[in-house]
């Protein structure tokens, strides 16, 4: 009766459900991009040809690089230590 | 965010690992030498026997697989780096195809991956070891002495030397990721071992008595020795022939494998590229043909490796089973009473061991063989560069970083212009790598030796390209190491 009402009424279901959808393909899309590895994010890692296993320093008991190849030495000793305890009694273990 | 991550199930653990510090200042070239060659040393020398094992009187399934994953059998290096190997790879694999959420921008997430490697690698190691122990592995197998004991004290201490060895073998591993050392860790052990084993079985001295008297390790030795002893038409003949140690045959089909794939190694492309903001700085960025290098076969003999340890205790645990022998049967080696080998079932055709009563089996077995090889390079390296962030989209971000750009391509056209190289580049390199070992190994005489040669060798490639970086951008000609060794400049 007042002229006519345009078709598309600002607001209201339908630019929610716009706006829905476009928030949820830009999640998808974020979920897209995200790193898959470490080297990904920019924090060194494997690469192609490379299998770099452990590059952060995580928690847990810290140690130094010397410690690693003392403490190599020393399990190898306490293995060479067995197998003569072995000969010496014979059956020990 | 509901439920419990899987990667949440580390923390526990995390207390309780040792865990290297990450160096404060990047460490000089000649302490990094030290340390790599400390380590690799080091590790070499873990190649004494165990404990409460007789290493002459134990038969072994996995001669064939050995030589990759740089293990010995009956030694400390049992498994050598299969459990850091197997973990790093599966859980980067899972992470990469999002089966579990990690989040890599954040440190703590990170860490906690890290943790859980680390963590998968001494389990595994102590799964593998509890099984070859219930599957009668280490016990002698000579019918004379009575091995069954009802201690279980000797196969406590085997479990516990293993996964403590590889506690130890992670910690190597970690001491040369974490740039104390020269390159990936691992692949520098594997070069290490593939080296020394090929020089040992060239011109090992070291002789063991057989049944043929005293044999020395090495072939070249060996026939010296045959040249002395024996007329020169048989001496030749033994020399190419022989069974149990090193034999010319093998040697001369590695050199041809190596240097086919030293050729391979040389092909690339190179894209031109410059630099976004000075003009005339202009370079070219290599993308190699052997783009992911020598991971896909590694990554194939790791999952054979797995395949076998599993199957073999499997069978031999549960030996009344009708189905099991479909996975795979071993029979000890009359002959030598040395190894066992597969005589049929599913692993048989995915080996490459010679026995079979079936003919019609053997000459399946070298194709099967190949196409399982094959396909699973084919599958590792058509992912691995997205799943180690090393594919075009990964590049172009670096190159924007560092205000690279390809000469003739806006920002948003590198990633894609890389991608046109860099899948095609990655697959034939691995196809053209698998074959290479194929054409080594499919016949059964090289006994893992060829395809564990071409691994290190490529390994040591890569080693090398991180010792030449770092000789460059550290000025290494001025370190003491460069003063002995680099020359006149």
């Amino acid at each position: 009766m007042n002229g006519r009402v345009s078709s598309a009424i600002p607001g209201g279901a339908k630019t929610l459900a716009k706006r829905k959808a476009t928030q949820e393909n830009k999640l998808k899309q974020q979920l897209q991009n995200q790193p898959t590895s470490t080297r990904a994010a920019g924090a060194g890692g494997s690469s192609a040809t490379m299998l770099k296993i452990y590059t952060d320093e995580s928690q847990g008991f810290k140690i130094d690089p010397m410690v690693v190849l003392v403490l190599a030495i020393a399990f190898i000793f306490s293995v060479v230590l067995l197998h003569v305890l072995a000969k010496l009694t014979g059956k020990l273990f | 965010m509901s439920g419990i991550r899987l990667l949440d199930l580390a923390k526990p653990f995390v207390g309780l690992l040792p865990e290297i510090e990450l160096p404060y200042q990047s460490a000089d070239f000649d302490e990094k030498i030290v340390y790599t060659i400390a380590a690799a040393a080091l590790y070499s020398l873990c190649g004494l026997p165990l404990n409460n094992v007789n290493i002459e009187k134990i038969a072994d399934p996995f001669t064939w697989l050995r030589s990759p994953l740089a293990s010995q059998s009956g030694t400390l290096l049992e498994f050598g780096v299969l459990p850091i190997v197997t973990a790093g790879f599966l859980w980067q694999i899972i992470a990469g195809f999002r089966l579990i959420k990690v989040n890599f921008e954040s440190r703590s997430d990170r860490e906690l991956f890290q943790s859980l490697q680390k963590i998968t690698a001494v389990v595994l190691a102590l799964i593998y070891s509890v099984l070859l122990c219930f599957a009668g592995y280490f016990d002698s197998i000579d019918g004379f002495t009575n091995d069954i004991t009802p201690s279980p004290w000797p196969k406590l201490t085997i479990v516990l030397q293993l996964t403590g060895m590889s506690l130890i073998t992670s910690l190597f591993v970690e001491l040369l990721d974490k740039n104390y050392g020269f390159g990936p860790g691992a692949l520098v052990l594997i070069g290490t071992s593939a080296a020394t084993q090929l020089s040992s079985s060239i011109i090992g001295f070291t002789s063991e008595k057989t049944s043929r008297g005293y044999e020395s390790h090495g072939a070249l030795i060996q026939l010296i020795k045959n040249i002395r002893n024996k007329p020169l038409g048989t001496a030749i003949y033994d020399a190419f022939t022989r069974e149990n140690f090193g034999n010319l045959t093998q040697i001369y089909i590695v050199f041809a494998a190596l240097s086919a794939v030293l050729y391979l190694g040389n092909m690339r492309i190179e894209l031109p590229i410059k630099s976004a903001k000075v003009r005339a700085m202009s370079s070219v960025y290599p993308v190699k043909l052997l783009y992911c290098g020598a991971l896909p076969l590694l990554f194939t003999y790791t999952v054979l490796y797995n395949a076998n340890i599993f199957g073999f205790c499997f069978t031999q645990i549960f030996k009344d089973s009708k189905y099991i022998s479909l996975l795979g049967k071993w029979e000890l080696n009359d002959f030598s009473l040395k190894t066992y080998d597969l005589t049929s079932g599913f692993l048989y055709f995915i080996s490459i061991s010679n026995k079979s009563s079936n003919v019609l089996y053997s000459l399946i077995r070298p194709i099967t063989f190949s196409i399982f090889i094959t396909l699973t390079s084919y599958f590792f390296a058509k992912n691995w560069a997205n799943v180690s962030g090393s594919a075009g989209k990964d590049l172009a971000k670096q190159f924007k970083e560092q205000e690279i750009a390809l000469v003739g391509h806006r920002d948003v056209g590198a990633a894609k212009e890389l991608n046109k190289v860099i899948p095609v580049a990655s697959v034939t390199g691995s196809f053209l790598i698998s074959s290479i070992a194929i054409g080594a190994e499919s016949l059964g005489f090289c006994k893992g030796l060829g395809a564990g040669c071409i691994i290190g060798l490529m390994s040591s490639l890569t080693c090398l390209e991180t010792i030449m970086t770092e000789w460059q951008q550290n000025n290494g000609a001025a370190s003491q190491f460069g003063k002995v060794f680099g020359g006149q400049q």
